[in-house]
């Protein structure tokens, strides 16, 4: 029970390492609107004492998210490629749950960007049903462009603001 | 008419013979007039209270600070006054106001009644043709003199410009603050002037889009309330809110019915977005649009016989209107770009909408039938525009790129001048003007 | 259907020929007529055909009535019936009792103010507020642009005493300076409202009232404009006359269009 306590400090721990580093991102594009930022999905982090099935499995061992082109919600195949993680995630999880997460960049009105950002959603949760996974299973939500991954008025920050997140539940 | 042909005749050959010319009446054609507000005299209001000469006294500084910021209006510096206002109290000396060029003159009174409250009185002059335009009173507590003092705003400036006033209302907006990452976004109410401001809903709770019922006594909004995103209805006098339907997808862009019986709304399910009405007394729910794109934005036209909305099925937002029934559903706008948000004029002859081109967004207007569009305000990102209950003046939100990104609200005339911020305690968005307050 | 057309319009030609014939006998036999009788009894088409300056007694009668009663519009006095709270925005949940009437100041009217009537006949002595050096410029502009129109366009010799259009752009220009207006009134194209002006000799107003339009009592967009182009006349007074024109110009009628306000 103490480690399983421990793995979940040290995965929270890393979350938040994660976030931080994305932070960092943040202030470089802002500094500079040509910056290319990294790769959003965080990196080759240590599975060690993450809990199998867990968010921070999911996150750090698979990848918890998928980028959309502007104002599109079809996939792309990258965005394909790495669903089928997700699905191979959920086929060796079976308990697990997933809410889907839609979210839209800053350019575009608040109500469109909420039916945008359900429509990106659907498109996953057709992908992984279409792939096998109950659709009890999932669940999706807009955020339209309220919950931005980072600040930034400029092409990757409004690249890496176009997702689709998977949450474990 | 031959016999009126001749007659005509004869007269002219005559009077081009024998007769002076008749020098009748000269019509004279103007035109191209001025747009220059309109220099108003607002004196001190003379105090006869029995509570000290503080009672009430900031009356007159909020009827001018109204008038002004309509633009419509220019109050003229006390100190230019030649005329006394004790004088003034028995008859205005026109000429003394004229001098200073004032167009309209206002004074007033506030006594004390014999039941213990507070009655203000006033008169509005036209100076140059000399007559008494208005004269009112109202009776009211000593907190109510604010709002007193923008009923006779609104008495004025209706009684000079013909328009309604907008100035004893109120706004609601999503008051926003925090990071950018997880902004926190509450309900907040204030009077037009941004006076009397309050939040509504607690931090914690993300909120978008509040819309107010015909009786600014209840209020439509969105919330991710449990993570489940979905239309509610908050009633003003009790703080009582409640879930509006039970959909099996995420409803938003709410708006009431002109008459406060209905709701219009999006519900977003399989990825698609339809309008939906509601009935506020049975509940029951129509479906008004049924395809396979974005159908959201819904507003009525004044008289609830139509509904203006925003969808893609063209490929990229575009305005429609159709009949209350979801029939005739005709596409209005055809201008380059994108147009969302659109809004029904109270005045019934405008739609304000947001348009969204060339990286840029503004904020505009055009007839509903989609003609005479005109663009009223620009800005990397404005939206969201909500019409002062007299259909004249546009309340909107506007964003600044990030880093330092923030959000304010705005007020621009229709005619696209006199474009003001909207001062809040913090950031602010998704304003909507209330009706006149009952 | 064109030719058709062509047909009737000879015919009429033809039978105006005629008419012209037949007018032309009557004219020169009237000529003599007159010669022979004089012309006393032949000035009563004449005064049938003035019905001008009967029409501008009726005008200035009718809105006189209007000035007068305007005061007695239902807006003059009002005076609510209950105290008006103050906006208490504050949804604080209140333990929900039953409908809290909110404070409404229903105006009702009370002492019936005695309506001050705006008979206007006098003249307002004002200092003009453009430059005279402004005023005298345009003057000269107008005059430029307009002469070669008004040599072309009227022939009579008493041109100098007839208001040529020079003339009336040079009055219009002054009243369009004293006129501002709102350009964001609903329905601007149909806001055009007539104000009849009677001048001095020194141009001061002595008398202006509305062109009666029953939409003064019922439409605010509309008095409120008419309000507007009052106040423009009675601003701008004493306006500047051409010289030698007074006779021409003391009696207009304004019409103000603010159709193409510029925005």
């Amino acid at each position: 029970m103490k480690i399983r306590f421990l793995c979940m400090v040290a995965a929270v721990a890393l979350l938040g390492a994660c976030q931080s580093a994305d932070e960092t991102v943040v202030s470089g594009t802002s500094a500079s609107d040509n910056i290319v930022t990294k790769a959003p999905a965080p990196t080759s982090a240590k599975s060690v004492s993450i809990v199998a099935g867990s968010q921070a499995d999911f996150v750090s061992n698979v990848g918890d998210r998928v980028f959309f082109e502007y104002d599109v919600f079809g996939l792309t195949p990258e965005a394909k490629e790495q669903l089928i993680k997700w699905v191979a995630f959920m086929q060796k999880y079976p308990r697990n749950n997933l809410t889907i997460e839609g979210h839209a960049d800053e350019r575009g009105t608040r109500e469109y960007n909420l039916a945008l950002g359900e429509r990106r959603a659907n498109s996953i949760q057709n992908f992984l049903v279409s792939h096998g996974i109950a659709s009890s299973r999932l669940r999706v939500i807009s955020y339209g462009k309220e919950r931005p991954d980072v600040i930034g008025s400029n092409e990757s920050s409004w690249a890496r603001n176009r997702r689709g997140v998977g949450v474990i539940q | 008419m031959k016999f009126i042909f001749f007659k005509n005749l004869c007269f002219v050959a005559i009077s081009g013979m024998f007769v002076m010319p008749v020098y009748a009446q000269v019509q004279i054609d103007i035109n191209k007039p001025n747009i220059h507000p309109m220099p108003i005299a607002i004196t001190r209001f003379i105090n006869t209270t029995n509570q000290g000469n503080q009672t009430c006294k900031n009356v007159p500084d909020v009827i001018s600070a109204d008038l002004e910021r309509s633009g419509l209006f220019k109050p003229i510096d006390s100190k230019a006054f030649i005329q006394t206002i004790e004088s003034l109290q028995n008859q205005p000396n026109f000429p003394d106001w004229k001098v200073i060029n004032a167009q309209a003159l206002v004074n007033g009174q506030i006594s004390s009644t014999q039941d213990g409250q507070i009655r203000v009185e006033f008169n509005l002059w036209d100076v140059f043709a000399e007559n008494q335009m208005l004269k009112q009173s109202y009776t009211t507590t000593t907190n109510g003199c604010r709002r007193i003092a923008h009923i006779i705003a609104d008495a004025i400036y209706t009684r000079i410009t013909g328009e309604t006033g907008y100035f004893d209302t109120q706004i609601i907006y999503v008051s926003e603050t925090g990071s950018q990452l997880k902004r926190i976004k509450r309900l907040a109410l204030m009077d037009q002037d941004g006076e009397n401001h309050n939040f509504l809903t607690q931090p914690q709770e993300l909120v978008l889009t509040p819309r107010f019922s015909p009786t600014a006594r209840e209020v439509t909004y969105l919330s991710f309330f449990r993570n489940n995103p979905q239309v509610y209805l908050l009633h003003l006098n009790s703080g009582r809110r409640e879930l509006l339907g039970n959909f099996p997808g995420m409803t938003f862009a709410p708006r009431f019915s002109p008459d406060g019986n209905k709701m219009t709304m999006s519900l977003a399910k399989n990825g698609n977005t339809n309008i939906y009405e509601m009935d506020l007394k049975t509940r029951n729910i129509t479906r008004l649009t049924d395809n396979k794109w974005i159908n959201t934005g819904p507003s009525y036209a004044p008289d609830g016989k139509k509904i203006v909305f925003e969808s893609d099925r063209s490929g990229s937002q575009q305005l429609y209107v159709m009949n209350i029934d979801g029939s005739e559903q005709t596409r209005i706008s055809f201008g380059s770009g994108r147009y969302a948000t659109p809004v029904w004029s109270p005045r019934g002859d405008l739609i304000a909408f947001t348009k969204h081109k060339d990286r840029e967004f503004f904020i505009g207007v055009m007839r509903s039938d989609g003609s005479g569009e005109r663009l009223l305000a620009k800005g990397y990102l404005v939206e969201g525009p909500s019409w002062a209950p007299n259909g004249r003046v546009l309340a909107f939100c506007r964003q600044t790129k990030s880093p330092s990104s923030q959000s304010k609200l705005f007020s621009v005339d229709l005619t696209g001048f006199n474009e003001k911020q909207i001062i809040t305690p913090l950031d602010g968005s998704d304003p909507a003007w209330s009706p006149l307050i009952p | 259907m064109s030719g058709n057309y062509d047909y009737k319009l000879v015919s009429n030609n033809i039978s105006d020929l005629r008419l012209g014939l037949l007018c032309s006998i009557v004219f020169h036999f009237t000529c003599l007529l007159i010669v022979v009788l004089g012309f006393p009894q032949l000035l009563v088409p004449l005064e049938i055909s003035e019905p001008v300056i009967v029409e501008i007694a009726q005008l200035s009668e009718k809105s006189q009535q209007i000035t007068s009663s305007e005061p007695k519009l239902p807006d003059s006095t009002v005076e609510p019936e209950q105290a008006p709270k103050p906006s208490e925005p504050v949804p604080t949940p209140k333990p929900s009792e039953p409908e809290q009437p909110i404070p409404v100041p229903t105006p009702k009217p009370s002492e019936p103010e005695q309506p001050i009537p705006v008979p206007t006949p006098k003249p307002p002595k004002l200092t003009p507020a453009n430059g005279s050096d402004n005023l005298s410029k345009m003057i000269n502009k107008l005059r430029d642009n307009t002469k070669s129109n008004t040599s072309k366009m009227e022939n009579s010799g008493n041109l100098s005493e007839q208001a040529s259009m020079s003339d009336k752009d040079f009055i219009a220009a002054q009243f369009r300076k004293c006129w501002s207006f709102d350009p964001g009134s609903k329905d601007i194209n149909n806001l055009v409202v007539q104000i009849h002006v009677l001048l001095n000799k020194d141009g001061s107003v002595t008398h202006v009232d509305i062109v009666e339009d029953p939409r003064y009592h019922s439409d605010n967009f509309y008095r409120s404009a008419t309000d507007s182009a009052r106040r423009a006349v009675l601003t701008c007074s004493p306006i500047n006359l051409p010289s030698g024109k007074y006779e021409a110009l003391k009696d207009l009628i304004l019409r103000f269009d603010p159709r193409d306000i510029v925005r």
